[in-house]
């Protein structure tokens, strides 16, 4: 493995000659950043993958049941297993959405886990995205150019192939797809991750679109070619959010949207993936619930565990979150890409009063977490290369396709943080990223 | 039980031609356990094919696109609503929180403990709810033009002065805040002018119609179109076209009481 050491600087940059990039808004600007590359590769056993595969799809399992119950009979909410104010007064719920049946009836065809592995070995959950969960693409490209460096390292390692994921995006988009072509929607160049939508749109056969391609006719989803005449569109993978999709159904200002795509859908002569309104499901004041959702869906336990999860809404919680909060992990649910989290050792008395007063008179927005002293996996240290390898935080992010049946891809983008002192992992927050190789034997 | 025959026209004139415009039109009255539609008519111009869809608050609505450039959209819509004696329990638990325009602020806030303290109990039941209704319509001024579209419920309330919409706004931030669902209707009411806004709210697990503009109950000389968490929701036409043309908009309803119901076919053209 440590072969693969000298290929790093000649991996980076390929990588910044396919445009492997990520952009970011700061102060209203757009910055392209690279996003870097580790070749030391995060290790799983098959046997670990084996567990992660039964935990996740259990849990991607409930959290499609959770949304076709709360766009639909809210049994959950009628039986008092998760307060109303924790799904109706989200950001990602969306009304609109109500009575909606999607094709096949997923929601969450693309789900996006974040784990972490604790210093004992025990994986937790970190947080759920099922909106539009990105980086699929990075292991894939990283993978794909290490192989092209270093053909030997996959002759003597038993590793599995993750190119497959172009195959199951594509089994997954024709599972739900109504009658038509597939399509990758972008909302073009200047997107955070246009490198990855139009890299997956290559791979998986379906065509790229931005929104000006896209129109609506008798109630039918349409692709404008430049020449002939249009094709029907069965299915979106959408990287559009849903606030932006429709303009005629959400913010009216969006330019990127397609007018009247959400009648379409209602209708059922169109799939979007993901679902819109699947927001509600993921933010971080209901991550408190999915073990419940598992139990109340399934019957069965939560294979995998959360991270211990203190929700302020609660009384008895919020006391206890009071009572540690310098040493707990406090969340503002409505933030993501990790902004707003605060770690209450990083503050000052001052500071920790002034929080706990926040928390005291909002208490729906927030929740804590007992810091999770995750494991570190080498890195080659950036400041001094050769064969020197430095400790840095990681996580994984696995993804979950929902089709006929839900699968775990074996691979999955695993982030690190290049400051030594930091758990935030974030691409935006500036991390890098390795390869996730899941071992066959 | 009361017979109204309305009469809808929207006209919406734009300085520069446009093209791909998409139309949203609720002018369809709604069907519910509170009023039949018993005829109806509706004409676009120009003419395009229109295609009835429901939406997440169970609001009909017409969707349409005009390809062409045009600098000008009418609508015209009629027909006879009966107003029947029963009752709405459509309940859906969203109406219990805060929404885009009726987000709480500290001085709706301060108005509703005001209420309480003249009260002399927490709102409650419905003739507490009557009072608070009171309370707002002598505490606010209707002033056309003080307000827009986009004006929240704690903005309108900052200023003292708005229209209906905005009445209705405070008094759902209001409701919601004392603990009991409220949402938004827009229709029609008898009379002759614009279109007009009210409120509903929750009380022992039935829809009470409450009008804040005019401090009364809003019974048979209502014509629903459309409800929702606030105006956005319910948004009784709603568009977007590709051209920079700035646009105005003229609404007329009139909205009588008949005596006999002549049975006419529903139709759109």
């Amino acid at each position: 493995m440590r072969e693969l050491i000298e290929h790093r600087e000649g991996i980076n940059r390929l990588m910044a000659r396919y445009g492997v990039k990520f952009g970011i808004y700061k102060n209203n600007e757009f910055h392209e950043q690279l996003f870097p590359f580790d070749p030391m590769p995060r290790v799983i056993s098959a046997k670990e993958f084996e567990f992660l595969q039964k935990g996740l799809t259990q849990r991607v399992d409930a959290l499609n049941a959770f949304l076709a119950d709360v766009y639909g009979e809210k049994k959950i909410v009628k039986d008092k297993v998760i307060p109303e104010d924790f799904i109706f007064s989200s950001k990602g719920y969306l009304p609109q959405c109500e009575g909606i049946v999607p094709p096949k009836k997923i929601y969450s065809h693309i789900s996006g886990i974040d784990l972490v592995q604790a210093k004992d070995g025990e994986w937790y959950i970190l947080e759920d995205n099922l909106r539009i969960p990105s980086g699929a693409s990075y292991p894939m490209i990283a993978r794909e150019l290490t192989r092209r460096a270093s053909p030997r390292t996959f002759i003597n390692n038993r590793i599995e192939d993750n190119r497959g994921y172009a195959s199951m995006l594509k089994q997954m988009m024709d599972n739900v797809n109504t009658g038509g072509i597939n399509v990758v929607l972008t909302p073009g160049r200047y997107n955070a991750a246009f490198f990855e939508h139009s890299y997956l749109a290559e791979r998986s056969g379906a065509i790229l679109a931005m929104p000006q391609d896209l129109f609506v006719e008798n109630n039918y989803l349409y692709y404008r070619q430049y020449g002939g005449s249009p094709l029907k569109v069965g299915a979106v993978y959408r990287r559009i959010s849903d606030e932006y999709l429709d303009p005629m159904c959400f913010l009216p200002e969006s330019l990127i949207g397609v007018p009247g795509i959400m009648d379409v859908y209602r209708s059922g002569h169109v799939a979007l993936i993901n679902a819109p309104g699947n927001g509600v499901a993921d933010d971080k004041g209901i991550y408190y619930f999915v073990p419940y959702m598992i139990k109340y869906y399934l019957g069965e336990d939560a294979i995998l565990k959360n991270a211990p999860t203190y929700l302020a809404f609660y009384e008895k919680d919020r006391n206890f979150i009071l009572e540690h909060l310098n040493r707990l992990v406090v969340k503002d649910v409505s933030e993501a890409g990790g902004y707003g989290v605060i770690f209450g050792s990083d503050l000052s008395a001052e500071k920790l009063e002034e929080l706990k007063q926040i928390i005291i008179n909002e208490p729906r927005r927030f929740i804590a977490q007992e810091v999770i002293d995750f494991i570190d996996l080498d890195i080659v240290d950036e400041s001094n290369p050769g064969d020197h390898l430095v400790p840095r935080k990681a996580d994984l992010r696995a993804f979950v396709l929902t089709g006929e049946k839900t699968m775990v891809w074996p691979s999955g983008l695993t982030r690190f943080s290049r400051n030594p002192d930091s758990f935030v992992v974030n691409s935006s927050q500036g991390g890098g990223f390795k390869d996730t190789w899941v071992l066959s034997r | 039980m009361k017979n109204l025959r309305f009469q809808y026209e929207m006209t919406l004139t734009l300085d520069r031609e446009v093209r791909d415009h998409h139309v949203l039109l609720r002018c369809r009255p709604m069907e519910n356990e509170i009023q039949h539609l018993t005829s109806y008519a509706c004409e676009v111009s120009p003419k395009i094919l229109l295609h009835l869809s429901q939406d997440g608050f169970g609001n009909l609505g017409y969707t349409g696109v005009i390809q062409k450039p045009h600098s000008l959209f009418a609508v015209q819509a009629s027909g006879i609503v009966q107003k029947i004696e029963g009752r709405c329990t459509d309940f859906h638990p969203m109406y219990r929180f805060p929404s885009v325009r009726t987000m709480l602020d500290p001085g709706l806030r301060a108005f509703l403990h005001e209420v309480e303290e003249r009260l002399g109990t927490p709102v409650r039941t419905f003739q507490d709810v009557c009072f608070l209704m009171q309370c707002l319509h002598e505490h606010f001024e209707y002033v056309p033009g003080a307000t827009t579209t986009a004006t929240t419920a704690g903005e309108a309330f900052a200023g003292g002065r708005g229209v209906c919409q905005d009445y209705a706004h405070i008094m759902i931030a209001l409701c919601r805040l004392a603990g009991i669902p409220a949402r938004y209707v827009a229709g029609m009411m008898i009379g002759e002018g614009a279109t007009h806004a009210w409120c509903e709210v929750w009380l022992s697990d039935v829809w009470i119609g409450l009008d804040p503009t005019n401090n009364c109950l809003a019974k048979d000389s209502y014509i629903r179109l459309s409800q929702g968490r606030d105006f956005v929701d319910g948004a009784v036409d709603r568009g977007c076209f590709v051209g920079f043309a700035s646009q105005t908009q003229q609404i007329y309803v009139k909205v009588e009481e008949i005596e006999d119901n002549p049975s006419e076919e529903i139709s759109t053209v």
